[in-house]
Order: C-alpha cells, then structure tokens, then sequence
C-alpha cells in the first residue's frame, strides 16, 4: 500500500459486499425472505400437495395452539428444554476444559485429535440411535448425546481460541508490570472470548437437534417423543407443529439472546460474524 | 550443560517405557485403548442387549461382513451422496459467485442461508418421506437441502477473497481476460471451492443417512435404524463402526492427501492444526 | 525511445466528507535513457500520477501519457509489494504477464531472472523465497516484458536497508544495461539522489514544486562525497519547501 493516502487502489471500481448496509434495507429484506417462504409454503400447501402430505401455515399455527391449550406443550417442551441445557451446560464445560488442554499440550492434542475429528464427521443419528439404545427411556440418552455431539464444537473452537492467545501483548503487559488480575481481564479473555462465542454458537447449534433426535428414537416424553408420535399417526399437522415450535425456540435464542450478546461485546471487532 | 536446557518429558530416573507411553505419538493410541477397556468394564454392567460387548461386536463385523447387505447398503448411500452433491456444486457454486459479487444478492440470500443451515435435518427427512414416498429422490433431495447453503457461503466467501492486489497487477500487464481467469482467479478460489466440498460432503452425508430413516427403504441410514428397531445392538455397534471407518477414510485419505496437493504451494506454517470445526 | 509527457495534470477525488486534490497542474516531460524520481510526502499524489500514465485512472483534466513514437507505450510496473501469484512457480509468474507464451519468450524471461541473479529459482514457488528475493522477481518480470518504459511504485519501501541496497544496486544494472525511461517514486530523498538523473518534488496538494537535474556521474557509491554533498542539498530544497505542511 502507497504511502500516497490520496490514491485508492487502481483497477476495478467494485467494492466488496458492503457489510455496512443501512439498517433498513436489512430488516426490510429480511421481511421479505420470510413473506417468500410463507407465501411459498402456502401455495405449495394449496396447489400441489394434499393437506394430510403438507397441511398450510394456519393449520399448523391453530395445531400450535391446540397443543399449548391442551397443555401437552408445557409438559414435552419443558422436558426437552431441561435435558438440552443440562446436556449443554456439561458440554460447554467439558469442550472448555479439554480445548484449553490440547491448546497447551501436544500431548491432549494428540490424545483427543481422532475422537475429535470422528464425532465432528459422523451423522448425529449414530449417535442418537446408540444412545437412546444404551439409555432407553431414561434422560441420560439425550443428555450424553449431547456431549458427544457438541462437546467437540466447544472444544475445536476453544483450542483455537487459546492457539489465538496474543503473546506479544502479554509479553508487553508483563514488561509493563500490568498485574496477574488485569492481564487476565484486559488481554486473556478478550482475545479468547470471541472463540468461547462461536464455540457456544455452534455447540447450541447441534445440541438442540440431538436432543430431539434421540428423543425422537428413545423417550417416553419430549418434543422428539411428540414428533414421532404424530409421525406414527401420519398427522403432519402435528410433526410440523411440534418442529416449529423447537426452531422457532432456536431461532430466538440465536437471534435474540446470542446475537445480542455479540453486538453488545464485540463492536470492536470489525469483522464479520459468519 | 546442553541437559538442563532440555525440558524432560519424565521424571528424571523413569524408564525408557514410561517415557514411550507418556509421549504425544502414544496419546493416539492411548485413546481408543482407554475407551475399549472401559466399554469391556462397562457392557456387563448394562447389559448386552443395550450395550453389547466388544468381543460381540467383533463377532457381528464377521457376520455382517458375510452377509453383504452393509456393503451394498453403504453403496447406494453412497451413490445418492454423489448424485445429491454433484447437484449441490453445480446450483450452488454459481449462486455462491452472484453473492460473492453483489451485496444486494447477499443481503437478500442471507437469512434464507441461515434458515437452510438452522433447519433440522430430521424434519426435511420426514418431509420428503411424505412428499416422494421411500426411493432415492428424497435422500437426495435433502443432501442437496443439506450441503447446498455450505457450497454458496464458501464460495461467495472465496470470490470476495480474490486479491485486488493480484487483479490489479495483471491489468497493469494487459493479460489477457482468459489468463486471469485460469491462473489468477481460479487458483485464488480453490482453497474456497475444497471448503465448500469439504463442509458440503460432511452435512450432506449427515442428512442423507438421517432422510434414508424416514424415507427410503435401503441405505446405511436405514439399515442403521433397522438394527435398533430388530433389537439388534451390535448390529448397531458395527454400523456405528463403519461409520466412523468412512470418516476417517473421507479425512485422512481424500481430505488429507487431496488438501496437500492442492496447497503444496503454501509456506510451511509452524503449528499448523487439524481438523477443523464445521 | 518512450516520451512521457504531462501537460496541466489535475486528479480530484470526491470523498464523503470533502474533496481531494491529488494532482494539481502538474507538467513535465522526459524521454530517452533516463531516470527520473518523484519524491513527495504521504498524499501528494505521487501514485496517482503513476496509475494515470498506466492509463488505469483518468485525471480529472490534462493530460498524462507515455508515447513510443506514434504508439502508446508498454509499459512495466514494479509495485511496493511483489504481488507474484503464490500458487505458481517464480518462471510461471514471469509467464503470466507474457504477451506471448513461446519457447522463445520463456527463454527471454529466464535470461532476465538470471540478471537478478535468480536463475535457481525458477522452480520454487513465492512462499519459499525471502521478501527481498520476491521483490527482485517482480523486478525481473516488469524487465522481462522489454517495456517502452518503467513506473516503479515505492518499490524498496517495504524492504530492510542492507536488501534495499542490494536492489537498488541492482535496479541500477538493469537500467544501465536495458537504458529504459524509468519513473520512480519514493519518499526517500536520499534514495532518489543515488539512482536518478533527475528529481520531481510534488508537494500535498499535488503541486510541482522543483524539477530539478542531479548531474553526476554513474555508478554512485552512496558514500561518495559529491553524492553526499547532493543528498544534503536536495533534503535542504526539501526542507525549503516546508512540504509538511499542509
């Protein structure tokens, strides 16, 4: 780059995806894509598929609300809900602990190197099916599923957190005598909390799904368990309606709490947040 | 004085073994070793028609491995994998190209990329089901679902990559707009379009076997359940196993050798990692 | 032999907040066997002005050209940082910008690498050399085309002092030999003053302020005393401009 500020780049006068859309064009796109996809979904509901194979948007909202009415969604998503945090929680724990060993230690880094790059490449129905075999009915399927499944995201993302830990500014922080406590909170955690966010980001991602996977295959209660029974009675109506009410959980906690986590803390990375 | 300067790996005065078993190229193995001892420990305790025993599992390989239905049932898996990802490249490349460039393509695409990454693939499985019955259609149709939003963010991520620098530099030269395709854009995105079919083949295998549970009647998905379903557990066991035999191939072989070839013109990077996240 | 001539070169830039002036009325020619600096501060246009004559921008008004008789010039650009393609060989990227791409030209190219004393190189690809080796590549390329004329951007800018000597003793060869029409910006006086015949001071704000002739005999040893005494008078017409100012 010329020291000549005055200049721009010669060639081309394209420039990047602008990631600094104004905030309207935004939300209004995005209005838009879920208008498509509803519109979509209501002609194809109307048009080409019978209501038993794709029932439309409103039969499966007034599905949704039967079901809270009932009292059936209380009981079968609180379960899940449970069972999806408690399995994360151990997740996030454990994928901190071993990521921040193999990001010290040759050693861990070999001895979980394979397990990692297993559980990350096999379908998570293996996993649910071995569970919900193990465990049967009980909770614990669907909690150690999760930890098989996620824990490796937490980990991967973790291990390059700490592989990230800037040394040189630790070094000068040492050489300017900043104290243990300072270097901590100014330097370590704002260098790996990033990696810790996208680890939670991707961990929650997976953990969700296996849950109802393996319920799915091996409970008696749980958003999985109502799926497959309205799958077993051939309603759509209710598979739709008990799936939606997982993604749009999903989607909430994704967009609401986690994104707005990451605006709040990380304005001064300028990057983008895939 | 050179051994004070060597960080020791043991205790001073242990042998040589201790000093093997404790080295990183021993953790590799110390892993699996640990897992079977330990699942030798606990299958008994559960019970083998849960958790079967190692030395049954070994038993099922043998007679799976007769039988053949697992060898053809991983071939049309993995035929529909190809079919469904061949589909993938080809929609989704040039869509990745046009968001790559324009970021009023890209506004528009994002959040349909973020639900088709968010939706759970157990859903699309019972949806085709009920759309395309059992057959090949709907495991495909969900690879393609699968590894399609994989295929376009990777892409528009390489071509927003191609080096302004490079691009400048060979107008200032005049070469020829065929040139700079071949030698300068085409290189530049390839690390993106390995990514792409890197992640693309890993979440569309992840669909493919969970569709063929619910909507086809052939395939390592559908066996896999089936095993469960007959109450078979090493069946399960060794499905799971050749699973996981598939991935290691998948990484070490095609990924491994595929990737060093590709970037053998990368400086050597020190501490450089492995596998890496989705 | 390539002319080039600027006649009333102007560049304005419209940013969000105010306007820029990169190149204000700026008028020169030079042609033949010569090799002429511009030497400026940050801003003052000086890569402006090469990007003009490489016919990638348009000035605002005026005119900026290089002519090789009746024909627009060919023209080599070594720029601040190599920008070789990493994923081919050094002879590859000396391929690259070929207009032709026979057994004849391949030669050619490898004979100017051999001038950079970079002939072993011809296989190894951009990773596995050195900054300066990289930058000497990019020299060779810009040579290799046999251009009318060369502009050079803050080429040695990004290099150590002890490789940056090594280049420019270089670089000197090469113009000797080849007796190209050389543009060579840079923010080192000291520099312009060992390789150049000649030195165009712009100011910010892309005004010329001195055109001035550096008549001593070639090869300059940098630590000569005429050289010397010349350094210390180009940075006293520097400092008399007060060119920091804005």
């Amino acid at each position: 780059m010329s020291a000549d500020a005055a200049s721009p780049p010669i060639g081309r006068g394209t420039t990047k995806s602008d990631l600094a859309t104004p905030r309207s064009s935004h939300r209004l796109s995005r209005v838009v894509v879920y208008a498509v996809l509803l519109l979509g979904w209501q002609a194809l509901s109307t048009f080409v598929f019978p209501p038993y194979v794709l029932p439309s948007p409103l039969l499966v909202l007034q599905e949704m609300a039967d079901i809270v009415a009932s009292g059936l969604f209380w009981k079968h998503f609180l379960t899940t809900i449970i069972r999806l945090f408690i399995g994360f929680a151990i997740a996030c724990v454990l994928g901190t602990a071993i990521g921040i060993a193999m990001g010290r230690s040759e050693y861990w880094r070999e001895f979980f190197g394979d397990y990692i790059m297993l559980t990350l490449t096999t379908p998570g129905l293996v996993f649910a099916l071995i569970c919900a075999m193990v465990f049967g009915l009980s909770p614990l399927g669907p909690i150690v599923a999760i930890i098989l499944t996620s824990m490796p995201h937490v980990t991967v993302n973790v291990h390059e957190g700490v592989r990230a830990i800037p040394r040189d500014l630790l070094d000068m922080a040492k050489v300017y005598e900043v104290p243990p406590a300072a270097r901590l909170r100014h330097v370590l955690i704002p260098a790996v909390a990033p990696y810790l966010f996208t680890a939670v980001r991707y961990g929650f991602a997976i953990a969700w799904k296996i849950t109802a996977l393996t319920e799915l295959f091996g409970s008696a209660a749980g958003v999985g368990f109502q799926i497959r029974t309205e799958y077993l009675v051939f309603s759509m109506r209710g598979v739709l309606a008990w799936a939606l009410f997982l993604v749009v959980f999903a989607i909430i906690i994704e967009r609401f709490v986690l994104m707005r986590i990451e605006r709040d803390f990380f304005r001064w990375r300028r990057q983008a947040f895939a | 004085m050179y051994s004070t300067l060597r960080a020791p790996r043991a205790p001073a005065g242990s042998s040589g073994l201790v000093r093997l078993l404790t080295s990183p190229r021993a953790a590799r193995l110390t892993a699996p070793l640990l897992i079977l001892v330990a699942w030798q420990l606990v299958a008994p305790l559960i019970g083998s028609r849960l958790l079967p025993m190692p030395i049954e599992v070994v038993e099922e390989v043998g007679v799976l491995a007769l039988e053949g239905t697992i060898w053809s049932a991983f071939g049309t898996s993995l035929m529909r994998l190809a079919v469904g990802l061949g589909l993938a490249l080809l929609v989704g490349a040039p869509l990745g190209l046009l968001l790559g460039v324009s970021s009023r393509a890209e506004a528009f695409a994002h959040d349909f990329i973020v639900i088709g990454l968010t939706f759970p693939y157990l859903i699309w499985g019972i949806l085709v089901s009920m759309w395309f019955g059992f057959g090949d259609v709907g495991p495909i149709l969900v690879v393609f679902i699968a590894a399609v939003p994989y295929v376009m963010v990777n892409t528009a991520e390489g071509v927003r990559d191609v080096s302004r620098d490079l691009l400048d530099m060979a107008r200032s030269y005049n070469v020829s707009r065929p040139h700079v395709l071949r030698h300068l854009v085409i290189p530049s995105l390839s690390p993106f379009f390995f990514a792409a079919l890197r992640y693309g083949l890993a979440n569309g295998w992840k669909g493919l076997v969970l569709a063929e549970v619910f909507a086809a009647t052939s395939g390592a998905g559908w066996e896999i359940a089936g095993m469960r379903d007959i109450g078979n557990a090493a069946g399960v066991v060794v499905y799971a196993l050749y699973f996981a035999t598939f991935s290691i191939l998948v990484e070490r072989l095609v990924f491994g050798r595929l990737s060093a070839w590709v970037f053998r013109w990368r400086p050597r990077q020190p501490g450089a990692a492995r596998a890496t996240a989705s | 032999m390539a002319t080039v001539e600027l006649s009333h070169l102007r560049k304005v830039f419209d940013g969000p907040a105010r306007s820029v002036t990169a190149l204000d009325d700026v008028s020169f020619e030079a042609s033949g066997h010569t090799f002429v600096s511009i030497v400026g501060p940050s801003g003052c246009g000086k890569s402006t002005l090469l990007n003009i004559l490489a016919g990638v921008e348009e000035p605002t008004s005026g005119r900026a050209e290089i002519v090789e008789g009746d024909r627009r010039a060919r023209l080599g650009y070594v720029f601040q940082a190599p920008r070789l393609l990493p994923w081919r060989t050094v002879i590859d990227n000396m391929m690259f910008v070929q207009s032709t791409h026979d057994q004849a030209t391949r030669e050619r190219a490898e004979h100017y690498l051999e001038m950079v004393g970079l002939a072993d190189t011809r296989g190894a690809f951009p990773g596995q050399l050195s900054g300066g080796m990289q930058q000497r590549v990019g020299i060779a390329r810009a040579f290799s085309i046999e251009p009318d004329a060369l502009l050079m951007d803050e080429p040695f800018s990004h290099l150590d002092a002890i490789t940056a000597r090594t280049l420019r003793r270089e670089l000197y060869s090469m113009w000797m030999a080849t007796k190209k029409t050389v543009l060579f910006v840079t923010h080192d006086v000291f520099e312009a003053v060992e390789l150049s015949n000649r030195i165009i001071i712009l100011a910010k704000g892309g005004t010329l302020r001195r055109d001035l002739t550096i008549d001593l005999p070639f090869p300059r040893r940098p630590a000569d005393d005429k050289v010397a005494l010349m350094k210390t008078e180009v940075l006293r017409q520097f400092e008399e401009l007060d060119l920091v100012a804005s």
